[in-house]
């Protein structure tokens, strides 16, 4: 069973008096353990496909499932839990809590869970760990890299151990060789620890690294495959409705 | 969550204390606001209870409150019903004091100069025991001015008895006091009960006054002598406390008047602070929108991030509050040392003050402040979190404006088409005046006898009076009751005066004291219409089956009994059948229909003269007197029995 789910989703916009079709008959299905990249330029439908699997909007028509189970009958608070157990989430520019330490930004969502405090810190802990920031731990993010913050981004993304880590430009905001890091962190993450990864970019250093890239232009899946030889499926990405729509 | 909250205050350090500086000023506005509302409600309590001898509760006889001033000798408490009332009060253990009062209207004259008096009797029982001296008097520092007395001086008091007759004393002015009220300074006067009972000759009061030790338990033993008196005279007592409307109503408008007030400014504070909250909410949302948005997408939910605003002003608002708490007493405090005196509106004197708060109101106010700005707060955020994180709905607001109103002005020009009769020139209705005056006494010179039967609710009375007159001049003496034989009243030269055996002078009778009684000094003595009132045609009627010429006749002095009077003048005999007195304003507040008899004058000719006179009282009907003139002689009378030289040796 694939772990994301998507058919025939549409999402539609309205500015002012016009009206954007951000995602047009979408389907698509994700697997456990991918680690997938969104591509497709400005405009193409990548924030919004992202948005919709990480439960942050509806779809206007189709039908989004994550494990299996669709969204679209969930209220409000199911949403929010379902967000905060199985996706983790990652921004263009980090979007940490400037008051926070590296530490508390991390533990931040473990408090919309019941856990003790050793448990949160042990938590924390194999976060900060994991991405590389043990020391930086009591740092506030003025006081941090580009990079570092981002990792962690990263980290706080993980502490809840989800299965699904959403990322939106992640090395957008990044030079290079920080740019390069994450990506090594993610792909190490997703390796190690079977953490399934899809992410929008236009980044070519991180297009390289990925085992399967969806395409989208004006709403739709143009394009899909392995990045290198787009010979047969690639592992744990498939198009549902067509080949190519 | 909540140290999130404390840490996120740290953001804008300058907008958090911007932010705190306002909700400390609302709170400290609204408890200095509300501690002034309860130094004036202590002071005004203060005046009405002590300054104005109201005490903590009043016992009157049923219907008092509303019917005293009208009705003194029906609703004042009798001699027995004093008895009965202190015996039972006394005997509570908490009163502090019984005692008994009187209140009344007259004239304080010193010299040719007289003023209106609003008088307490207080008997000797009260805690001021100054006016225990027989007849000395306490008079307001501006009553005192209006009649150009100094202490010590001796001043007379002029007042309708209880069974409507006028009457006087002499006093002495002893000391000054203050009624406490500005509305009363200029006519304040206490006496002694037992004076003030001789005023108006009575033994009877106005209500007794009770006295406790906690003014805060007004009310229970308000109740529990309510109770007791109905147990002992069924129906008879009304009991009242210094708060209720008819005693205290200086204090019940005022408060009304402030708590008013409160409530406005306390909304006006509200709506600012409430503002001012949802104003930073919504500029801290703004700057923290991406912050939100991860935080939703991490999984927060709408509910968590409004309580993490919420917690925040709530943060903001209980600093305040602690700060709001401490410089309201750094100012109370300061307001102590400096000893600043304020005036209330409508009291005279100046008081110091003096605010304080109880530390229960204190927190209780702001409590309900703090929690009303943290709820202003989350509803913010929600608002806040539904415009950027919700969907967004566009609400277009569409007002339909009402217009067209069609307002036809349909002037009824009606035409006086009645065609009058040629009116009457001035010389004419002055020849007419004088013939009735002169078929009322008014003019000539003679003597007769008038019994004046008066009657009310509380009972009637019979005066016989012996009338000697000489061309509008007049002497009145009371022949019966025997109790009041040999008073006098002197009408010379449009003056009144009045003297009784053991009264020290005569007194001057100003146009207002000529009115006490049903049927007023005036009256008994007669008046000249054609003299003191300019006639004015008002048409024709008929009144009592006579066809009447309506006269208007204004007063041409201002020294003269009526302002106005209505006056109905038989078109045939040319003799008055009916007046309406009116007052200054223009009101009649009573009539008076005339029968006629015929008598012989000096010539031996037969001329008409009036019989009977019966007054009514407009405004209560049920009050009424009728005049019966007998033994009407022509005589030959001296000026000097009209002299005001030889009245008091009479």
């Amino acid at each position: 069973m694939p772990l994301v789910e998507l058919k025939s989703v549409t999402k539609t916009y309205r500015l002012g008096e016009v009206t954007v079709n951000a995602l047009d008959d979408v389907s698509l299905s994700i697997d456990e353990g991918a680690f997938t990249a969104l591509t497709g330029p400005s405009g193409s439908g990548k924030t919004t496909l992202l948005n919709l699997i990480g439960c942050l909007d509806r779809p206007d028509t189709g039908v989004v499932l994550i494990d299996g189970r669709p969204t679209g009958n969930l209220g409000e608070n199911q949403l929010d839990h379902l967000r905060s157990r199985v996706a983790g989430m990652i921004f263009q520019s980090f979007n940490l809590v400037p008051v926070l330490t590296a530490r508390e930004n991390v533990e931040l969502p473990l408090h919309l869970h019941p856990l003790s405090r050793a448990e949160r810190a042990a938590r924390v802990d194999d976060a900060l760990a994991s991405v590389g920031l043990t020391r930086w731990a009591d740092f506030q993010p003025d006081r941090m890299s580009g990079g570092q913050r981002q990792r962690v981004a990263v980290a706080r993304a993980l502490v809840m151990k989800p299965r699904l880590i959403l990322a939106d430009e992640p090395t957008a905001s990044l030079d290079t060789a920080n740019a390069v890091a994450l990506v090594d962190l993610m792909r190490q993450l997703n390796q190690e620890q079977r953490v399934t990864f899809l992410f929008s970019t236009h980044d070519d250093r991180l297009l390289r690294s990925v085992s399967e890239v969806v395409e989208l232009r004006d709403g739709r899946i143009v394009n899909m495959g392995a990045t290198k030889d787009r010979a047969g499926a690639p592992h744990g990405l498939r198009c549902i409705s067509a080949e190519v729509q | 969550m909540l140290g999130l909250a404390a840490k996120n205050l740290r953001r804008d350090r300058r907008r958090t204390v911007a932010t705190i500086v306002t909700m400390t000023v609302g709170m400290l506005a609204i408890l200095v606001f509300l501690a002034w509302v309860e130094f004036v409600e202590r002071s005004l309590a203060q005046v009405v209870i002590e300054d104005q001898a109201n005490g903590h509760i009043q016992i009157y006889r049923k219907g008092g409150p509303n019917n005293l001033s009208a009705f003194p000798a029906q609703y004042s408490i009798t001699r027995d019903d004093q008895f009965l009332v202190s015996r039972f009060v006394r005997e509570m253990s908490a009163v502090r004091n019984v005692s008994y009062d009187m209140t009344g209207v007259g004239m304080v004259q010193h010299g040719t100069r007289s003023s209106i008096f609003l008088a307490t009797g207080v008997d000797s029982a009260t805690r001021r025991g100054r006016e225990s001296d027989a007849d000395r008097v306490r008079l307001t520092a501006q009553l005192a001015d209006l009649i150009g007395a100094r202490r010590g001086a001796d001043i007379q008091l002029v007042g309708a008895t209880y069974g409507n007759r006028m009457n006087a004393v002499d006093a002495t002015f002893a000391d000054e006091f203050s009624t406490g009220t500005e509305a009363t300074e200029d006519k304040g006067l206490k006496m002694p009960l037992s004076l003030m009972q001789a005023l108006y000759d009575t033994d009877s009061v106005s209500r007794v006054i009770v006295r406790i030790g906690d003014r805060a338990d007004t009310d229970r033993i308000r109740d529990v002598i309510a109770a007791g008196l109905e147990q002992r005279a069924p129906g008879r007592f009304e009991v009242t406390t210094w708060s209720s409307p008819r005693v205290g109503q200086l204090y019940t408008s005022f408060m009304g008047f402030f708590q008013m007030l409160f409530l406005f400014t306390g909304t006006v504070i509200a709506l600012i602070a409430g503002t001012t909250v949802q104003h930073a909410v919504r500029m801290n949302f703004d700057d923290r929108i991406k912050e939100i948005a991860t935080m939703r997408a991490i999984g927060f939910s709408r509910a968590r991030l409004v309580l993490l605003f919420a917690q925040e002003t709530l943060l903001c608002a209980a600093f305040a509050a602690m700060l709001s708490i401490a410089l309201t007493g750094c100012l109370f405090a300061l307001l102590d040392v400096l000893h600043v005196t304020t005036t209330l509106p409508r009291v005279a004197l100046p008081v110091t003050l003096s605010l304080a708060l109880p530390w229960v109101h204190s927190i209780g106010v702001v409590g309900l402040s703090v929690a009303l700005v943290a709820g202003s707060g989350a509803f913010a955020a929600t608002r806040c979190m539904r415009r950027t994180m919700g969907a967004a709905r566009d609400r277009s607001l569409a007002r339909a404006l009402m217009g067209g109103a069609v307002a036809v002005a349909c002037v009824l020009l009606v035409p006086t088409g009645e065609t009058r009769a040629a009116e009457p020139d001035t010389a004419t209705m002055t020849r007419w005046l004088n013939r009735a005056d002169l078929a009322r006494g008014g003019a000539g010179t003679w003597n007769w006898t008038v019994r004046v039967h008066s009657s009310e609710p509380s009972g009637g009375t019979d005066t016989t009076y012996m009338v000697a007159v000489r061309d509008g001049d007049a002497l009145v003496r009371t022949i019966e009751p025997k109790r009041y034989q040999n008073e006098r009243i002197l009408i010379a030269a449009r003056a009144m005066w009045y003297v009784k055996p053991g009264l020290r002078r005569p007194i001057s009778v100003s146009p207002q004291q000529r009115l006490v009684g049903e049927a007023s000094n005036g009256d008994i003595a007669a008046t000249q219409y054609a003299r003191d009132y300019l006639p004015e045609y008002a048409g024709e009627t008929r009144v009592e089956g006579h066809d009447c010429y309506r006269l208007r006749l204004n007063a041409t002095r201002n020294d003269v009994t009526y302002a106005g009077i209505v006056y109905y003048v038989d078109r045939r005999t040319q003799l008055g059948v009916k007046a309406e007195f009116m007052t200054p304003s223009g009101e009649i507040f009573k009539t008076a229909t005339f029968d006629y008899q015929t008598v012989r004058d000096a010539d031996g000719k037969e001329s008409p003269f009036v019989s009977a006179m019966t007054i009514v009282n407009t405004n209560f009907p049920d009050r009424m007197s009728r005049l019966e003139y007998s033994e009407v002689r022509p005589a030959s009378l001296p000026a000097s029995l009209f002299s005001l030289a030889n009245f008091t040796s009479m």
